[in-house]
C-alpha cells in the first residue's frame, strides 16, 4: 500500500526522527525537484510503512538523525555527496574532494545516456526504413534532460 | 513468488507495442517489427497489424527487475526458473526470439 509521505519543516527532521525511534529506518535519500533537494525517510515497523520527508535549498543544510537511528549514518554521506547538499558533520564517502558535480543532481549531465542509442525509440511497427513516420517527434530517452542535448 | 531465472517470451503474444523496451532501467530490450496489413471478411478497410520481427535480451545488461513483465499488457513475458544461458563471450549474452521463446 502506498503511502503518502509527511513533510515536516527542516527545523523539525530531528524531532520526526525522535518520534521514530521505535521504527527502523530503512532508507535516507533525497528527490532532486530542480529548485530545491527533498530529503525523504523510509521507516518500517511490523510490516507497516512511513514516510518522513523535508525540503532543504540546493547549498541547504540538514541535521544529521544519525545519533537517533545508527543506520543513518550510511545514507547521509552518501545523499550529502550524490546531491551536493549537506546532511549532517559525516565525511565524503566516496571521493575525496568535494565534488563540483553531484552525480544525482539532474543538471549533472551522463553521457552515456546522451550517447547511447536508446533501443525505445523506435515506434511499434517501425522497421527503420526512411519516413516509416514522419510526423512524428523524435523521443527523448528517459532520464535525459533537454539542456544536456544542447 | 516466482523466481528470477530468466525472463521467457511468447511471440504470440507479443503486439511489439514497446512498453517493454522503453520502461527498461538498463536499456537491455532490443525489439524490431513492422507492419501488415490483414484483410478480414467483413471488414471496411484492412487492419493494419505489427508483426515481431526480433525480439533480443542482453543479459549482459538485464539487471532482473521485472518490470518488462510487469508493464507487458498481453502477459507475453513471464518469469522462469531456468538459468541456461551461460556463454562463452559478451555477445553471446544477447538472447533472440528463439531462445526466449524455448525457454517458456
Amino acid at each position: 500500500m502506498q503511502v503518502a509521505p509527511e513533510v515536516v519543516p527542516p527545523a523539525d527532521w530531528r524531532a520526526s526522527a525522535e518520534a521514530m525511534r521505535d521504527w527502523r529506518l530503512d532508507l535516507l535519500t533525497a528527490i532532486d525537484r530542480k529548485d530545491s533537494i527533498d530529503v525523504i525517510a523510509h521507516y518500517i515497523r511490523d510490516g507497516h510503512h512511513a514516510w518522513r520527508m523535508t525540503s532543504i535549498p540546493y547549498d541547504g543544510a540538514l541535521a544529521s538523525i544519525a545519533d537517533l537511528h545508527a543506520a543513518a549514518a550510511w545514507s547521509e554521506r552518501e545523499t550529502s555527496e550524490m546531491f551536493g547538499v549537506r546532511i549532517g558533520e559525516g565525511e565524503a564517502l566516496l571521493r575525496h574532494d568535494q565534488n563540483p558535480r553531484p552525480p544525482l543532481r539532474k543538471v549533472t549531465p551522463l553521457p552515456a545516456r546522451v550517447e547511447t542509442p536508446w533501443p525505445g525509440a523506435a515506434d511499434p511497427g517501425d522497421d527503420g526504413r526512411q519516413g516509416a513516420n514522419p510526423s512524428r517527434r523524435r523521443m527523448r530517452s528517459p532520464g535525459v534532460q533537454p539542456e544536456w542535448e544542447s | 513468488m516466482t523466481r528470477h531465472g530468466v525472463i521467457a517470451l511468447i511471440p504470440e503474444d507479443c503486439t511489439s507495442c514497446m512498453l517493454c523496451v522503453r520502461e527498461c532501467p538498463t536499456w537491455c530490450i532490443t525489439l524490431e517489427s513492422h507492419t501488415e496489413q490483414v484483410d478480414e471478411t467483413g471488414a471496411r478497410r484492412p487492419r493494419t497489424i505489427n508483426v515481431l520481427d526480433q525480439f533480443t535480451i542482453d543479459y549482459g545488461l538485464c539487471m532482473y527487475c521485472g518490470i518488462c513483465i510487469e508493464v507487458c499488457p498481453f502477459d507475453a513475458l513471464e518469469w522462469r526458473e531456468d538459468v541456461d544461458y551461460s556463454a562463452a563471450s559478451r555477445v553471446e549474452l544477447d538472447q533472440g526470439t528463439d531462445t526466449l521463446a524455448s525457454w517458456r
